[in-house]
C-alpha cells in the first residue's frame, strides 16, 4: 500500500499551529533544481567560511565532544577494541590537546617518565590519575570513562590470557570438580 | 533518553535506531505516518520508540551525510499521528531526534552541524524551539547549540 496525498504545509496548517508543525515535522524541501542549486552554493560559502573562523578552542571543544560521544557509544558496546584502551585514547586525548607530552605531564602534576609508561601501557592508571584528567578536560570527559575504559580492557586480558591463567592453574590445590553440565 | 508522557508527567526511556526493513514494511502499512518514507531509502533513516514498546514507532527522520560540506542535513521527519498537535500524548519526539542527529555530525567530525531546509513560515520556531541560525535559505546548528539541545532532548552534554 503507498501513501497518497502527503501532507504539505499548506494542509498541516488546516489543522496544526506553526509551532505545531514545528514540533512535529521537518518538510521535505521543495525549491527547483534551479533555486536548490543557487541556495546550496551560498549555503557552502556560508558553512566553508565559517569552518574557517573556528578558533582553536572551538575546534577542541568540538573534537573534545566527539571523543565522549565515540567512547559513551563504545562503552555500550559488549566487544573490546584495542584502539579504545586506556593508553590509546589517553595518547588521541593529548594529541588533540596539541602540546607536547612534557607540557601536558606538567599540568597534571605527573613525571614525564610515568606519562609516556601510561601512554605506551606499561603502566596501570590509578584513580587519582582519572581525575586529573577528568578536571583537565573541563570535566568533559568524566573520570568513571577513564575508569571504565580501564576496567574494559582488564576485563579482555582477565578472559583471554591463557599463559597467566595456567600458571594460575599450577598453583592452585583441591580444585573443586563438578560433573560436566550440559552447557559444559 | 526520555520522552514524556502528557497524562500522566511520566518519563518514558526511548531509544532511537537506524529503520530496518521489518519496520520499514510497518512504516508503509501504517496509518500514523503519512509520507512514503520508501522514497528516503538512498539515506539514513531512525526511528524513536519507547523502550517498553519497541513495535510502536513514534518518529522518523532522514539524515543525509555531506562529509564535503561537514554537515548532516535532515531531509525529512515526522512523527506519529497520535503525538502532533493538541491531543499528542507523547511529547519531545522530534527534539529527541534532531538532537540525535546533532549527536551524529559530532560523531562524524562535523562540530555538530545540521542542516534543514525550512518551510518560510517555521523558520522563527526552529530557532526558538532548538536553536537553528539561518544560513542562506537553510538553517544550521553546530557547535555549543548543538550540545545544548542534546543535553536538553537526550539528557546529557
Amino acid at each position: 500500500m503507498s501513501k497518497k496525498g502527503e501532507p504539505t504545509y499548506d494542509k498541516l496548517k488546516k489543522t496544526l499551529s506553526d509551532q505545531e508543525i514545528a514540533q512535529s515535522y521537518v518538510l521535505r524541501g521543495t525549491m527547483t533544481e534551479e533555486e536548490k542549486q543557487a541556495a546550496e552554493a551560498e549555503f557552502k560559502k556560508l558553512r566553508l567560511e565559517k569552518l574557517k573562523s573556528m578558533s582553536d578552542e572551538q575546534v577542541l571543544q568540538g573534537e573534545l565532544v566527539r571523543m565522549k560521544l565515540l567512547i559513551r557509544d563504545y562503552l555500550q558496546q559488549n566487544t573490546f577494541l584495542p584502539a579504545f584502551s586506556f593508553a590509546s585514547q589517553l595518547k588521541q586525548y593529548i594529541d588533540l590537546l596539541k602540546v607536547p607530552h612534557g607540557q601536558f605531564a606538567q599540568d597534571i602534576a605527573i613525571h614525564k617518565t610515568k606519562l609516556s609508561r601510561l601512554i605506551h601501557a606499561k603502566e596501570a592508571p590509578n584513580v587519582d590519575f582519572m581525575y586529573r584528567l577528568e578536571i583537565h578536560s573541563g570535566a568533559m570527559i568524566p573520570a568513571s570513562f577513564w575508569y571504565r575504559l580501564y576496567a574494559k580492557q582488564i576485563e579482555e586480558e582477565i578472559k583471554t590470557n591463557q599463559e597467566k591463567r595456567a600458571l594460575a592453574s599450577e598453583k592452585v590445590k583441591n580444585e573443586l570438580k563438578f560433573k560436566p553440565t550440559i552447557e559444559g | 533518553m526520555k520522552l514524556f508522557h502528557l497524562g500522566s508527567g511520566e518519563a518514558l526511556d526511548a531509544e532511537i535506531k537506524e529503520m530496518d526493513e521489518e519496520t520499514s514494511a510497518w512504516v508503509k502499512r501504517s496509518s500514523e505516518f503519512s509520507f512514503d518514507w520508501t522514497t528516503e531509502h538512498a539515506y539514513e533513516i531512525y526511528t524513536i520508540y519507547l523502550l517498553k514498546d519497541d513495535r510502536n514507532i513514534l518518529g522518523l527522520m532522514s539524515l543525509i551525510d555531506r562529509p564535503d560540506e561537514y554537515r548532516v542535513h535532515l531531509n525529512l521527519l515526522e512523527v506519529s499521528k497520535s503525538n502532533q498537535g493538541r491531543q499528542k500524548s507523547l511529547d519531545n519526539i522530534a527534539g529527541c531526534l534532531i538532537a540525535f542527529a546533532a549527536e551524529e555530525a559530532f560523531k562524524r567530525g562535523y562540530f555538530g552541524f545540521v542542516s534543514l531546509e525550512p518551510k518560510t513560515q517555521l523558520i522563527e520556531h526552529y530557532r526558538q524551539q532548538y536553536g537553528f541560525s539561518q544560513y542562506g535559505r537553510y538553517l544550521g546548528i553546530e557547535g555549543t547549540a548543538s550540545q545544548q539541545l542534546i543535553k536538553a532532548y537526550l539528557g546529557y552534554e
